[in-house]
C-alpha cells in the first residue's frame, strides 16, 4: 500500500530519495489532499473567505477607503459655529488682522483692523452680534469699513496695540484709555494714539549714533502683571549685534512722552538669532539675549520714582545693566548644542514663586537646539536644569521650530518628515507625557506660533495647508477649520471676545483668505461630533459616521485591518515558532531537558493571561511591538504542550527507527522527519492563536494599554469609552466590535476545519 | 488510590515553585517600571526635595535590591501588604471588601453557565446535525470570539440606557445605605444591579461550555458502550444522561474549576465596563496610579487563585482519571 493512501501525516516513503522536485510535488499532493478534506467543512470555507476579504481590505486600503486615517471632518460638519466673511476693498497684500479691544468697551472685540504694508492702506471694520443675512440666524456681522485717512506709514515691520490701564483718560479724545499703537517703520519707532492719529512722538533706533533696522522685537512686561497701575512696557529691538531697549510707562498726561529712556548693549560675541526675553529674578529683572555662540543674560535696572502729579511710585528708567552670566550652550563635557533660529524662546515660571531655595519658584529659560533638544537654564546663574529631547514615541526624528510657554508646561512646535507636530513638555523634567496625548500631529507644517487663548484654555494654530487647528491644553485637537475658498493668505490670529446678546462670549479668530476677504470664526460653537452616518454640509459622506474628533469610522475600520492582521499574525507566528521548537526539543530529548522545558511551560500556562499582559504593557509601554511580544510570550506554552505530545507519539513510530537505522543524525531526524509531521499541528494552533491574539489586543487596547498612535479596532473602542459616548454612538460602537468578532471567528473557523483535517477522529462519523 | 500521594506531593511542589517564580517575576516587573511612586508624588509643586527623600526612604527604594526582594517575599507570603500609596487605607482592607464581590459575580456566573451549558451541550450533541445543534454551535462560536467588553457595552446601551430595565452600574449604590443600616430591599437592589453583568458573563461562559460539552459528548457517544446501551433498548434519556454525560463530564468538571479562577482575569475587563467595584477594577486603577502595594497584592491574589484552582483541578483530575497518576 502506498503511503499516499494513508492520509496526512505520513512518513517519507522508504527508499525514495528526497529531491527538490519530489519535495515540491509531495507538497503539492499534500496540499491538494488537505484542501479536499478542508473544503468538506462549510464553516472552514466561510472562515477562509472572510479572512481573505479582510486581507484584501488591508492590502487595498488606500483604494477602498473613502478617506485617509488622518482625515478629520471639517468644522462645517462638526461645529455649529459662527463665521463671517467680508471681501476686502482693494486687491492688495494684507497683513494679519488685529482685533482692537479697549477697556472702555469692556474688552469686547468691536473693531478689526487690516493693514496693507505696500501702500499703507488701513481699514477698520466694526463687528457686532446680529442676524446673519444669509442664514437668518443670530451670528456675527462685519460691518462696512472706515478707512483710516492718510493711512499708516508703508512697510511697517511691527505694529502692536498696547493697552495700559490708566486711571487718567484724556478728555476730548475717544478711546484713549491708555491704549496706544507702536509702529516700527524702518529704524524709527512711532507712537500713535488709539484712534490711529500720529501723536508725533518717535524714536530713532540707534546705537552709538548709528541707526539700525531691527530684526527682532519683543515686548517686556513688568512682573507679567500688566493690569496694575504701575505696569510698564519695555520694547526690546535687536539686530544682529545690538539690543535696544525702549522703556515706557502709562501715560499720565498727553504732554509727557511715554518712553523716558533708552539704552542699548552690544553683545560681546556672536550674532543675535532671536528675540530677547525678559525674566524675573530675585533681584528684579533680567534680559536674556541669545546669540549663535552664547546666551547672554543682562540685568535690567530701574529706579523707583514718585510722580509729582499723582504721588504714586512706579518703576522708571529701565536700562540694561551688567552682564549677569552667559553660557556657551555646552551640555555636558562633550556635547555641543547649537541653538536654533527659533521664532520665540520662552521662560517658564514654576508655580510657587515664593520658594526661593528649590527648583520651584525659579524661572528657567528654555532654548531649543538644532538636534531637537530643549535645554532649561536656571535664570539665576545659568546652570542647566535639564536638557532633554522631547520624546514622542511615534516621532523619532524631528526638528524643532518654536517653543513657547503654555499653561501646562512648554509647548514645542516642530516638523518631522512631511507632517508637523505640536507637543507640550512638562517643565520639570522636560518629557512629553505620551500616555496623555500631549502631542498631536498635523498634515503640513505649522507655520505660526500657536496662540494660547486663556479664556477657553485652547491653542489655535494653522498649517501651511490652510487648516486651522484648535487644541486643548493636552494638544488634543478638538476642532479643525478649513477656511473657505481654499486657503489663508495670512496666519490666523486670535482677535478677541465678542459679547453676544445673552452675554455669552464667542472667542473669535480671523485671517485674510486667498480670495482677499476677511474671514472670522468663533471657536466656541457647539461640537456635535461624533456624527452619525450621513451626508453633511461640506458635501462629505460618512458611511459609518465619525468619532468624537471627526475621523471617518469606515476609513479607520479599513485601515485598522492592517494593524489587526499584523498584530495577530506576527504574534501568532512568534508564539508557534517558540512553542514548536520548545515542544520538539522537549519531546525528542526526554529526560532532564524535557522536564525543565515542561516546568517552564507549566509556569507560563498557569499565569493569568490578561492580568500579566496588563502588567507587561504597563512596564514596557504601550507600543504595538511590545503588545506583539507580550502576546507571543504568553501564548507559546499551550502550543509547546501539544507539539511535545505529538513529538512523543511520533517518536515511537516506525519511520523514526528506519531513519535511525539508515544513519540519520539527530538534527536530521528532528528537522527532516519529525518536524514536517508536526507542522500541521503548528499551523493549526497558529490559527487559534491568531484568533486569540486579536481579541487580546482588543482587550489591552480597550483598557488603555494599546498603542495610541496605531489605530486598531480595539483603540477605536477605547476612544469611544474615553470620550464618554459609549452609550450614545452605536455607529461607533458596533462596527469595530463586529469586525473584531468576525476576524477572530473566521480564524477560529479555519482552525476548526483544519482540525478535522489534522485529527481524522474529528471528522464526521 | 495508587500513586495518589506521590501525585499530590508532586503537584504541591510544582505549585509552590511556580508561586515563587511568579512572585519573583512580579517583583522584577515592578522594579523595571521607569517611574517610581515617589516621582509621581513629587510632581506636586509643594513638595520639597527633602520630603522626596523621605518618601524614597519610606517606600524603601533607597535600600539595595536584594534586601528589598527578601522583604517583599516575606511580606507576600505572610499576606502583609502594607498600605496603599494612593488611598489612605491598608491594602488588605481594600482587597477584603472587593474579593467577595468579584467572587460572587463570577462564581455565580460560572455556576449558572455551567449548569445550563452541560445540559445544552449534551442535548445538542445527542441531536447532532439538527437545527438546534447548528444554531447553538453557530451562536456559541460567535459569542466565544466576541470581545467581552464589547458585548457588555452593547448590553449596557440596549438594556440599561435605552430600555432602562437595569441600572448602569454593576453594584448596589452605596449612597442608599444611610446610617449604616441595611435598607429592607438591600439584597434585592444588589441583585438588580448584578443582573446585567451576570447575564453577559453567563452568555460568554455558556458559549465556551456548550462547545466543550458538545465535543466531549460527541467523543463519548461514539464509544462502544453507548452504542451497546442504545442497542439493548435503554431509554434515550437514560443512555444520554446516565452513561454519556457522566463520562463526558470529566473534562468539563475540571475546566469548571479552572474557569472560576480564570474568570478573575476576565474580571479585569468587565468590571471596567460595568463600573463594578471588584478586584479587577482595583488592579487597573493600581496600575494606572502606580500604586505598587495594591497592584502587587492584587496580582498576587489573582495568581494565587489561579494556582490554587489549577491545583484543585489537578487533584480532582487525578482522582477521577487514574491514568494521570502514573
Amino acid at each position: 500500500m502506498s503511503s499516499r493512501d494513508r492520509g496526512m501525516g505520513q512518513a517519507t516513503p522508504r527508499g525514495e530519495e528526497i529531491t527538490v522536485s519530489s519535495t515540491l510535488s509531495k507538497l503539492w499532493q499534500g496540499g491538494k489532499r488537505t484542501w479536499k478534506l478542508y473544503a468538506r467543512s462549510k464553516m472552514g470555507i466561510l472562515g477562509l473567505i472572510i479572512v481573505l476579504a479582510f486581507v484584501f481590505m488591508a492590502v487595498f486600503a488606500p483604494l477602498i477607503s473613502p478617506y485617509t486615517p488622518s482625515f478629520r471632518a471639517p468644522s462645517s460638519d462638526i461645529f455649529i459655529a459662527d463665521s463671517a466673511n467680508i471681501g476686502l476693498p482693494l486687491k492688495e497684500n494684507w497683513s494679519t488682522p488685529m482685533g482692537l479691544t479697549t477697556a472702555a468697551t469692556g474688552n469686547a472685540l468691536k473693531r478689526i483692523m487690516v493693514y496693507a504694508p505696500e501702500t499703507g492702506d488701513t481699514f477698520i471694520y466694526p463687528v457686532s452680534p446680529g442676524i446673519n443675512p444669509l442664514t437668518h440666524e443670530s451670528g456675527i456681522i462685519i460691518g462696512d469699513p472706515t478707512q483710516v485717512t492718510h493711512g499708516l506709514p508703508k512697510n511697517l515691520s511691527y505694529i502692536d496695540y498696547v493697552k495700559f490701564p490708566t486711571p487718567y483718560p484724556e478728555p476730548g479724545n475717544f478711546d484713549i484709555s491708555g491704549s496706544f499703537f507702536f509702529m516700527l517703520e524702518g529704524s524709527v519707532l512711532h507712537e500713535y494714539k488709539a484712534n490711529l492719529v500720529d501723536s508725533g512722538i518717535s524714536w530713532d533706533i540707534a546705537y552709538d549714533g548709528v541707526s539700525f533696522v531691527p530684526l527682532y522685537h519683543s515686548n517686556l512686561w513688568n512682573g507679567y502683571v500688566p493690569q496694575t497701575p504701575t505696569a510698564r512696557l519695555a520694547l526690546a529691538f535687536a539686530n544682529e549685534t545690538v539690543v535696544w531697549l525702549l522703556d515706557m510707562r502709562p501715560r499720565i498726561s498727553s504732554t509727557i512722552p511715554i518712553a523716558t529712556f533708552t539704552s542699548a548693549v552690544k553683545v560681546p560675541n556672536g550674532t543675535i538669532i532671536s528675540s530677547p526675553i525678559v525674566m524675573d529674578t530675585n533681584d528684579g529683572g533680567a534680559l536674556a539675549v541669545p546669540t549663535d555662540k552664547a546666551l547672554y543674560v543682562y540685568a535690567l535696572n530701574y529706579t523707583n520714582v514718585t510722580d509729582s502729579i499723582t504721588h504714586t511710585t512706579y518703576p522708571k528708567n529701565v536700562t540694561i545693566g551688567n552682564l549677569l552670566w552667559s553660557t556657551d550652550y555646552k551640555v555636558g563635557a562633550d556635547d555641543f548644542v547649537a541653538p536654533i533660529r527659533s521664532k520665540l524662546d520662552a521662560t517658564i515660571t514654576f508655580p510657587n514663586p515664593t520658594d526661593a531655595t528649590t527648583l520651584f519658584g525659579k524661572t528657567s529659560i528654555l532654548l531649543a537646539t538644532d538636534d531637537g533638544r530643549i535645554v532649561a537654564y536656571n535664570t539665576f546663574n545659568g546652570t542647566i536644569l535639564w536638557a532633554n529631547r522631547a520624546v514622542m514615541s511615534t516621532i523619532p526624528s524631528y526638528t524643532l521650530d518654536a517653543l513657547f510657554p503654555a499653561a501646562t508646561g512648554v509647548t514645542v512646535v516642530g516638523l518631522s518628515g512631511s507632517f508637523g507636530f505640536i507637543a507640550t513638555i512638562d517643565p520639570l523634567y522636560g518629557v512629553v507625557r505620551t500616555n496623555q496625548t500631549s502631542y498631536s500631529t498635523t498634515e503640513g507644517f505649522i507655520n505660526m506660533v500657536p496662540n494660547y487663548i486663556a479664556p477657553t484654555k485652547n491653542f489655535i494654530y494653522s498649517t501651511d495647508r490652510g487648516i486651522i487647528y484648535i487644541a486643548d491644553e493636552r494638544m488634543r485637537v478638538s476642532a479643525t477649520f478649513t477656511v473657505p475658498s481654499g486657503g489663508m493668505e495670512t496666519i490666523v490670529a486670535f482677535l478677541g471676545n465678542i459679547y453676544i446678546a445673552d452675554s455669552q462670549t464667542g472667542n473669535y479668530f480671523g485671517t485674510i483668505t486667498k480670495e482677499n476677504s476677511l474671514y472670522i470664526e468663533t471657536i466656541s460653537g457647539v461640537n456635535i461630533a461624533p456624527l452619525p452616518p450621513g451626508t453633511y454640509p461640506s458635501g462629505n459622506r460618512y458611511l459609518l459616521g465619525t468619532d468624537y474628533e471627526g475621523h471617518d469610522i469606515l476609513s479607520w475600520l479599513i485601515y485598522g485591518t492592517r494593524s489587526e492582521l499584523l498584530v495577530g499574525v506576527t504574534a501568532a507566528i512568534f508564539a508557534v515558532v517558540i512553542g514548536t521548537i520548545v515542544g520538539l526539543v522537549a519531546g525528542y530529548y526526554s529526560g532532564l531537558v524535557d522536564d525543565l522545558l515542561m516546568r517552564a511551560t507549566d509556569v507560563v500556562l498557569s499565569l493569568p493571561f490578561i492580568v500579566i499582559a496588563l502588567l507587561f504593557a504597563s512596564v514596557f509601554g504601550p507600543l504595538l511591538v511590545n503588545i506583539i511580544i507580550i502576546i507571543a510570550v504568553l501564548s507559546w506554552a499551550g502550543i509547546a504542550r501539544v507539539i511535545r505530545s505529538v513529538t512523543l507519539s511520533l517518536k515511537e513510530r516506525s519511520f523514526v527507527d528506519a531513519a535511525i537505522i539508515a544513519g540519520a543524525s539527530e538534527s536530521r531526524l528532528i528537522f527532516r522527519h519529525i518536524a514536517p509531521n508536526v507542522l500541521p499541528y503548528t499551523f493549526l494552533y497558529m490559527t487559534f492563536t491568531v484568533s486569540g491574539a486579536i481579541i487580546t489586543e482588543a482587550i489591552l487596547a480597550f483598557l488603555g494599554f494599546g498603542d495610541p498612535t496605531n489605530v486598531t479596532w480595539g483603540m477605536m473602542l477605547q476612544f469611544l469609552q474615553i470620550s464618554g459616548h459609549s452609550l450614545d454612538a452605536p455607529w461607533w460602537l458596533l462596527p469595530p466590535g463586529i469586525a473584531i468578532t468576525l476576524l477572530s471567528l473566521s480564524f477560529y473557523l479555519i482552525g476548526r476545519a483544519f482540525d478535522e483535517v489534522v485529527n481524522p477522529r474529528l471528522r464526521r462519523r | 488510590m495508587a500513586g495518589m500521594s506521590r501525585y499530590i506531593i508532586g503537584r504541591t511542589i510544582q505549585t509552590v515553585v511556580t508561586l515563587i517564580i511568579i512572585l519573583t517575576l512580579i517583583f522584577i516587573m515592578f522594579e523595571s517600571l521607569p517611574a517610581k511612586p515617589q516621582d509621581l508624588l513629587a510632581l506636586n509643586p509643594n513638595i520639597k526635595p527633602a520630603q522626596k527623600e523621605y518618601l524614597t526612604h519610606l517606600f524603601g527604594f533607597d535600600r539595595p535590591v536584594t534586601e528589598r526582594y527578601f522583604v517583599y517575599m516575606k511580606n507576600m507570603l505572610t499576606f502583609s501588604f502594607g498600605d496603599s500609596f494612593s488611598s489612605a487605607q491598608s491594602v488588605w482592607s481594600l482587597l477584603q471588601e472587593r474579593i467577595p464581590r468579584t467572587l460572587l459575580l463570577f462564581g455565580l456566573a460560572t455556576i449558572i453557565s455551567y449548569i445550563i451549558g452541560i445540559y445544552v451541550g449534551a442535548y445538542i450533541a445527542w441531536r447532532r446535525g439538527g437545527v438546534a445543534d447548528g444554531s447553538a454551535v453557530v451562536t456559541s462560536l460567535v459569542f466565544y470570539n466576541m470581545p467581552s467588553f464589547w458585548i457588555g457595552l452593547i448590553f449596557l446601551v440596549v438594556f440599561a440606557s435605552e430600555l432602562k430595565w437595569f441600572p448602569l452600574t454593576g453594584w448596589y449604590d452605596p449612597t442608599d445605605k444611610i446610617l449604616g443600616q441595611i435598607p429592607p430591599n438591600y439584597y434585592l437592589d444588589v441583585a438588580w444591579h448584578l443582573t446585567l453583568p451576570l447575564i453577559v458573563l453567563v452568555l460568554l461562559n455558556l458559549a465556551g461550555t456548550v462547545l466543550l460539552m458538545r465535543t466531549a459528548m460527541l467523543d463519548v457517544i461514539g464509544e462502544n458502550y453507548m452504542v451497546t446501551a442504545k442497542a439493548i433498548g435503554l431509554p434515550e434519556r437514560k443512555v444520554l444522561f446516565r452513561h454519556g454525560t457522566r463520562n463526558a463530564m470529566l473534562p468539563v468538571v475540571t475546566s469548571f474549576i479552572i474557569s472560576i479562577v480564570f474568570s478573575v482575569g476576565g474580571a479585569v475587563v468587565l468590571e471596567n465596563v460595568f463600573t463594578f467595584p471588584g478586584v479587577g477594577a482595583l488592579y487597573i486603577r493600581a496600575l494606572n496610579q502606580l500604586d505598587f502595594p495594591v497592584a502587587e497584592a492584587t496580582l498576587y491574589i489573582i495568581t494565587l487563585f489561579v494556582l490554587i484552582g489549577n491545583f484543585i483541578a489537578d487533584l480532582i483530575y487525578g482522582y477521577l482519571d487514574p491514568r494521570v497518576r502514573i
